[in-house]
């Protein structure tokens, strides 16, 4: 098994105006895949498809071996799950939650759990109802990595949070992570966050993976591209062009993916100068991929 | 697992539990303490009469318990998008197991309750030799109530989730629609009565709430 996450031709529907349609996506083992798209882009819809709370009307799932949503429950005892939303129970305190939590799961790690209370500063005695956003984020993320996960699937982990509670959560993904060689799904609309963390990247729009490619060829294969002279028609590039936008004079701006240095020479051969690469950012990269994903979609449709 | 499921939804419940059960044990009490003063030691018509007044009560207690307990017990995972339910490791048929399981256990309470009120309140009454108190059947009997009650309910609930109450409502529309057919359509009134008493009488399925509630019998 290479992949902890491998989904086929899926499909969805919720409501008339959402649905998933044919999506394929391949979470390697070992990976930390970010899951990136705008709000509303069907980024929670998959996580809970791919956690069996949801009947896929087609296609195939299969999470850490198990088929879901069949065996949905053999994969939740080996994954560590937290939500966008606080989904535990008000009227617990933090230890009777975690006594809960713990009757659930065979690999629950007592002495882990305690540590990561102490950490995080939770009192045992204090009610779920009345935690803090802060509070709340930590103690989703306690019970997920108490579980000793092989797959954790964050759903927005750090959504609203305070920047100190954020690098606590997060460096607390990032020790489990290289200390028990665990796969990471979180998905996020924070690009700058997801661009420390994750070494796989999934960019989801309008209930597609437009996007699915490891984070160095994400960040250093989109570029930005002045060019003079460009030819009308650039069928034949051996890049992908995302955007294509007349800037001052005879010059045009490109926005590629799949860029290597050695492609330059192809301006040469097709009468073009190029003037100058632009390195973009993660948040641009993920901008223009999207913007070229629409304008496609629209062509398409 | 269960032990913890059965925690929360004590927990979760406990305030609706601890209401049910005052008022299934004092109701007993309370009822014969009015009564009492107005009958006489050797009415054992009047007796029997009381003794079903408070057999009714505890039919109400407990079938209104259960359906509470159910209704209210899916509120603990409806509010928070059945998210957490759905992530636990666990098939959903064992989890619903779980859930009724804890909740048929902690439903004991009210009937418990109903069986020292009942059993106290017989204890203060001279009975004639004819006359009989049966407050543990009668705490049976609240127990098995309460549970059919929450039965259903729970069955509504988990199968229907936020249409429960549409539901609910169409099967009270068409119990009165079925009512008002048998006065309507003298034809249909046979098989409508017949029907009927198949659902309320012994052994239907809804026998248990229908039957002959007392506390005191010949």
């Amino acid at each position: 098994m290479t992949h902890a996450i491998s989904i086929d031709g899926l499909a969805y529907r919720a409501g008339r105006h959402f649905a998933i349609r044919d999506l394929r996506m391949r979470v390697p083992n070992g990976s930390v895949y970010g899951f990136l798209g705008p709000n509303g882009s069907g980024k929670t819809t998959t996580i809970r498809l791919l956690l069996g709370m949801l009947p896929p009307a087609d296609g195939t799932i299969t999470v850490l071996g198990h088929d879901v949503p069949s065996g949905a429950h053999h994969a939740l005892a080996r994954i560590g799950y937290v939500p966008e939303r606080l989904h535990l129970y008000p009227m617990l305190t933090v230890d009777e939650t975690l006594r809960y939590h713990a009757s659930f799961y065979a690999r629950w790690d007592v002495t882990e759990a305690e540590r990561l209370r102490c950490a995080f500063d939770l009192r045992a005695e204090q009610r779920v109802g009345r935690l803090s956003k802060g509070e709340a984020g930590k103690l989703m993320m306690l019970l997920a990595l108490a579980v000793r996960p092989e797959l954790l699937v964050l759903d927005e982990p750090t959504d609203g949070l305070d920047p100190v509670v954020r690098r606590d959560v997060l460096a607390a993904v990032l020790e489990y992570v290289s200390t028990h060689g665990a796969t990471v799904l979180v998905s996020s609309h924070l690009v700058h966050e997801q661009e420390r963390v994750c070494d796989w990247i999934g960019v989801m729009d309008g209930g597609r993976l437009v996007a699915e490619m490891p984070m160095h060829a994400f960040r250093s294969g989109i570029k930005r591209l002045r060019i003079s002279g460009a030819p009308l028609l650039a069928a034949a590039t051996p890049f992908g062009i995302l955007a294509r936008r007349t800037s001052a004079g005879r010059e045009e701006e490109w926005v590629v993916r799949d860029w290597r240095d050695d492609m330059t020479s192809w301006f040469a051969t097709s009468d073009a100068a190029l003037r100058e690469v632009v390195d973009l950012d993660l948040e641009e990269s993920f901008v223009e991929t999207l913007r070229a994903a629409r304008e496609a979609g629209g062509r398409a449709a | 697992m269960f032990g913890q499921t059965l925690y929360v939804q004590w927990k979760w419940n406990r305030d609706f539990l601890a209401f049910y059960t005052a008022v299934g044990f004092a109701a007993p009490l309370l009822i014969l303490w009015i009564a009492l003063p107005h009958l006489g030691l050797t009415s054992a018509r009047e007796l029997v009469s009381v003794g079903r007044v408070v057999g009714i009560t505890s039919a109400v207690i407990a079938v209104v318990a259960g359906l509470t307990v159910a209704w209210h017990g899916y509120g603990i995972d409806d509010r928070v998008g059945h998210i957490y339910a759905l992530s636990l490791p666990i098939t959903r048929s064992r989890a619903l197991g779980i859930r009724a399981g804890a909740a048929a256990l902690i439903l004991t309470l009210p009937a418990l309750g109903v069986w020292v009120g009942a059993s106290l309140a017989a204890s203060q009454v001279d009975l004639p030799t004819t006359l009989h108190s049966y407050s543990g059947s009668l705490a049976s009997r609240a127990l098995l109530a309460a549970w059919l009650a929450h039965a259903c309910m729970f069955a509504l609930r988990y199968s229907a989730g936020r249409r429960a109450q549409l539901v609910l409502a169409t099967l009270v529309i068409c119990i009165g629609v079925l009512g008002f057919a048998t006065e309507a359509v003298p034809s249909a009134r046979g098989v409508i009565m017949r029907a009927g008493d198949f659902v309320i009488s012994n052994p239907g399925p809804f026998g248990v709430l229908f039957g002959r509630w007392t506390l005191i019998d010949v």
